[in-house]
């Protein structure tokens, strides 16, 4: 009992919080832009958009504390350990991801998906060196990785409005909830190691070396674009609602009508 | 005239014959197209790869080349209208003139320094599916980045246009890396610019000019 009053959630009632907006964000409005063609998406981000002076002015607030805090720490970190070495990190936080993309697949109703996850958590966690080797990739079990975001989405619940996070970025009022959601499944969210500064740690090495991923890239968005927020908002959108595989046979039932836009006429 | 049993049988039988033939060759011709397709993305590569890499060219040649190697295969009937979403009927001509101009030296600019990191990657062209009788073809394919195990998806969308002396050649429309369009993220920059903006498409024509010159001092440092 003592051992099980150890094991607690970090902030049992921001859980119940986020349930709420989830739950919220099908009620404030803003379409559910997966259902609609891309040509009419573009509109529809626009007007999900309502906060957009408040997230365009979080969004500077991001880079100002990348540039000085996250940016910095990262380039020293992928200076130091190699690539394999990143991957490897890479793959063992997400292997400790294994019970949120679980709870995902059963709440979606993908029992194949949970199977697969399943496979996977138990070959890697043994054969893979605790997840740092993705072996069950290469024996043919990929990544069904997903989220409360998008469970919510396959219950119909719209995004909401667009939201610019403090320090995690972009997202929705669904999906923003949703990563409130996912922590009670993070084995990372839980007492569960002592000391409790290990757990900390852990959590830092992984904001470090998913940013060292798009170490390069990120700058290189912002150098190139012509409005890098709307661009990061575009990629955000676009990204929630690509197809999860290399495919033989491109999805083109979607593509927007072009046959309007036209300036030889 | 009156058609016996074994004549209506005939007549159906030959109907179905025709039928078969017609379907037939329309299959044969959009898999012909589609073959046509993936054979000129898969010179697109060879071309692209050539100019990024070549070591022996300077980095002013180069943008040349890239320039017009752009030129020739990027669709510039429908994407720059593409680009500007609800405002594409706003420019007026000397707007349009400048705005084409424009978004070639951006586009050159800003795809050089883009692609020139996946010059040396793995890219293989895996099958292709059409659609609007083959006016357009979506040509899928794959990147092997060096830092993950498995590649990443790489489709291009070609439409087909009739050139001056008859025949058709496809064009560059979009292309899609990992799922994301490229044609759709630029267009939401645009259409953001202008609409921030109170619907000025100068405003679009500075920002762009803006862009080009921040390029190419980056590129001159």
């Amino acid at each position: 009992m003592a051992m099980l009053a150890k094991i607690r959630p970090k902030a049992p009632n921001l859980y119940i919080f986020a349930l709420l907006l989830v739950m919220l964000s099908g009620c404030v409005g803003g379409g559910n832009i997966e259902t609609t063609s891309p040509a009419e998406r573009e509109q529809q981000i626009e007007e999900i958009d309502v906060f957009e002076p408040f997230n365009r002015y979080i969004f500077e607030v991001n880079i100002f504390l990348d540039s000085f805090f996250l940016k910095p720490i990262t380039t020293w970190y992928a200076g130091i350990v190699p690539s394999p070495v990143r991957r490897g990190a890479g793959n063992f936080f997400s292997n400790l991801k294994s019970p949120v993309v679980l709870a995902n697949n059963l709440l979606q109703g993908e029992t194949e998906a949970a199977k697969i996850t399943t496979q996977r958590f138990m070959i890697n966690s043994s054969v893979g060196a605790l997840g740092f080797f993705d072996i069950a990739d290469r024996w043919g079990y990929p990544s069904q990785k997903t989220d409360f975001g998008q469970t919510a989405g396959t219950w119909g619940i719209p995004h909401g409005p667009f939201l610019m996070l403090p320090l995690f970025g972009p997202s929705s009022l669904r999906d923003a909830s949703g990563i409130a959601v996912d922590a009670i499944f993070d084995p990372l969210s839980y007492n569960i190691i002592d000391p409790q500064r290990v757990l900390y740690i852990l959590s830092g090495w992984r904001v470090v070396n998913n940013r060292a991923y798009f170490l390069g890239r990120i700058e290189e968005l912002y150098q190139t674009s012509i409005d890098p927020y709307a661009s990061v908002r575009s990629l955000y959108f676009q990204s929630r609602m690509k197809t999860k595989k290399p495919s033989t046979e491109p999805d083109i039932d979607d593509l927007p009508d072009i046959d309007e836009y036209d300036f030889s006429q | 005239m009156r058609y016996t049993h074994a004549m209506k049988r005939k007549l159906r039988a030959g109907v179905f014959l025709v039928a078969a033939v017609v379907f037939g060759l329309v299959v044969t011709q959009t898999r012909a197209e589609n073959a046509i397709a993936e054979r000129y993305v898969e010179g697109l590569i060879a071309t692209a790869v050539e100019i990024l890499s070549d070591t022996n060219i300077s980095d002013e040649h180069r943008q040349t080349a890239f320039q017009n190697f752009l030129a020739d295969n990027v669709d510039m009937r429908r994407l720059p209208a593409f680009l500007l979403g609800q405002y594409a009927r706003t420019p007026t001509d000397e707007q349009k003139a400048d705005y084409l101009n424009l978004l070639q030296e951006f586009m050159t600019r800003i795809y050089l320094v883009r692609l020139q990191q996946y010059a040396d990657d793995a890219i293989t062209v895996t099958g292709s599916r059409d659609r609007k009788n083959g006016r357009e073809v979506v040509v899928t394919g794959t990147i092997q980045l060096p830092n993950r195990a498995q590649p990443l998806s790489l489709d291009w969308w070609l439409l087909q246009q009739e050139q001056d002396d008859g025949t058709f050649d496809f064009h560059v429309f979009d292309v899609r890396v990992a799922g994301i369009w490229l044609a759709q993220e630029q267009r939401s920059g645009f259409v953001s610019v202008i609409r921030n903006n109170q619907g000025s498409f100068d405003a679009l024509l500075q920002h762009l000019r803006k862009q080009i010159d921040s390029q190419a001092s980056a590129h001159a440092q």
